[in-house]
Parts: C-alpha cells; sequence; structure tokens
C-alpha cells in the first residue's frame, strides 16, 4: 500500500518536472529530432516509457532535473510542496556502466 | 499504478500516455506548490565516481564544482538561481567535490589543473573518467558561467552520438568493463529462505 501510494504520488512530480525543464518549444523540438534518430514520426508525441534501444531525446536538450539523493529530493518537496516521483535505477547493465 | 508497472513495451499507445499524465496531473492537483515552488535546489551526487557514470548514461554535460569548504554556500547561493533558468535547467548535472569521497579526483577528469574551479566535462562513453570541455573560476560572474554552460552544451552536443543501449552494453563486455556499485547496508539483498515474493501482488 505504501510503496503504491509512494508510485502514485512520485508521478506527479516526474511530470511537473518534465514540463518545468522543458519549454514547450524545446519539447516540441526534441520531439522532432528525436523522432528522426529513430526514424519515426516527427509529431513530438512519443512514448512515456520510450523506445527500448535509446533515449529519443535530442542530445544538448534539456531532460528532466532530478534529484540524486532521497535527502534532497525529500527536502525540495518539502519545500515546494510537490509531490515526489521516486525512481529507483542502476547505472548499469549486466555491469556495463554508462547506462540507465 | 499497477498499470504502468505491468505495463510491457509493445502494449503502449498515445492513449495510455495521456491516461498516465491524466492521472499525474491529477494527483499533482491536490497539492499547490509554494509562490517560489519552481526554484529547484542544486544536484550534489554522492560521489564523482557515481556523477561521472550518470551524465556518461544521461548524455549530459556534468559541472564539477571544488570548492574550499567555506567557500561552498556562497556559490551554491550564486548558481542556485542559474541552475534554473530555462536555458539550462535539465541540460545539466552537477557535483560537488566531496574532499573525503573524492580523493585524486583529478586523475580521472582530463584537463582538471586546478584545485578550485568550476568545470563542465565531458563524461567518457563508460562514465569510468571525463574531459574538461570548459572552465571558469569560482568567483566569476554569473554571465560568464552561462556564457561557459551554454558553449559546452553545444560543444557537447556537437561530439556526443545518442547511445544504442544494446551496442553499449555489448561493447563493455567486450572490453571487460565492470562497474561495482556501492549497495549500502539498507539496499544489502535479503538471502533469507521463504522470504516474500516482491513484485505485483
Amino acid at each position: 500500500m505504501i510503496r503504491t501510494l509512494v508510485w502514485g504520488i512520485g508521478l506527479t512530480l516526474l511530470w511537473g518536472s518534465f514540463v518545468e525543464a522543458h519549454p514547450q518549444r524545446d519539447r516540441q523540438r526534441a520531439g522532432q529530432r528525436g523522432a528522426r534518430q529513430m526514424g519515426g514520426q516527427p509529431d513530438g508525441k512519443r512514448d512515456l516509457l520510450g523506445d527500448a534501444d535509446s533515449n529519443p531525446l535530442a542530445i544538448g536538450d534539456a531532460g528532466v532535473a532530478w534529484y540524486t539523493t532521497w535527502e534532497t529530493g525529500l527536502a525540495e518537496a518539502q519545500r515546494s510542496n510537490r509531490p515526489i516521483f521516486f525512481m529507483s535505477a542502476a547505472t548499469t547493465c549486466s555491469g556495463v556502466p554508462g547506462v540507465f | 499504478m499497477a498499470m504502468i508497472r505491468g505495463r510491457s513495451r509493445t502494449d503502449t499507445s498515445g492513449n495510455q500516455n495521456d491516461s498516465i499524465i491524466n492521472q499525474m496531473q491529477r494527483i499533482a492537483s491536490r497539492y499547490t506548490p509554494r509562490q517560489n515552488g519552481l526554484v529547484t535546489g542544486l544536484q550534489d551526487f554522492h560521489s564523482l565516481r557515481q556523477a561521472l557514470n550518470c551524465a556518461s548514461a544521461d548524455q549530459r554535460p556534468l559541472v564539477v564544482i571544488s570548492t574550499k569548504t567555506t567557500d561552498r554556500a556562497d556559490v551554491e547561493k550564486k548558481l542556485k538561481s542559474l541552475f534554473n533558468e530555462d536555458e539550462i535547467i535539465g541540460k545539466f548535472h552537477l557535483d560537488f567535490i566531496d574532499r573525503r569521497t573524492d580523493r585524486g579526483w583529478q586523475a580521472v577528469i582530463e584537463g582538471a589543473d586546478r584545485d578550485s574551479g568550476i568545470l563542465i566535462v565531458r563524461s567518457s562513453q563508460f562514465g569510468l573518467n571525463g574531459k574538461v570541455l570548459q572552465q571558469v573560476p569560482l568567483d566569476a560572474d554569473t554571465a560568464k558561467i552561462k556564457q561557459a554552460l551554454l558553449k559546452a552544451n553545444r560543444d557537447f552536443a556537437q561530439v556526443e552520438v545518442r547511445k544504442n543501449y544494446e551496442q553499449h552494453v555489448q561493447a563493455g563486455r567486450r572490453q571487460r568493463i565492470q562497474f561495482e556499485n556501492e549497495v549500502s547496508n539498507d539496499g544489502a539483498i535479503d538471502n533469507r529462505q521463504n522470504r516474500q515474493r516482491r513484485g505485483r501482488r
């Protein structure tokens, strides 16, 4: 129940951060450039989970401005009165670093 | 949220994305952000090692800040507003050098020849080291720092090629690259028998 709550509450902050870090013009541009890189439709509308092979965001464009520690994320959520999107991920795959 | 956790990559669609976004907006609507709610704090990783790894994985330039302990608050204050500007937010990762955990940090960053300063670094393919793209002193004004950040980001975007995950992992295996993650006691794997199975119930 608590885990579900954390996930539920957390999704909103991700979206809030996503919108916050992506002014509309950047988001449209990222969608178009990313789609071209991936061979998809340049409509700026991408699947939320992304593609399995690579990140559709154009390099140099703004992504999610995420917090690196629970302490700083919690402090910011309390300060700004926003819910937390909590996500746990390893920056390795099969022990190989440099990839989420 | 089971819908999100249980969803496979093959059954995603724009409608489902819209539904997720609607749910997120519904949750967000229950909260009223404070007046200055959009001014976020600064990032700081547990270690430079992890910062380089994340910057490599996210394929963003890494801003490495080395200060004397006494200077840090002043630098943070100066950078906080800068890193919340539309042109900057979400484009970089930040890490403050910790003298205890990051001993010998200059050895893994090519071009880091000063003890203190603001370094904009391109992390290597596997995030094990990096190279300085731009460097500015701590006492530089925000306009100069911003100029260096934007130039570094442009240069970074020119040379960095978006990774293909599968090819990246294959290349790492071929080169026998292994990264040991640090797992705290809290995150230790529970090897007890008959422990409750995690996941969807």
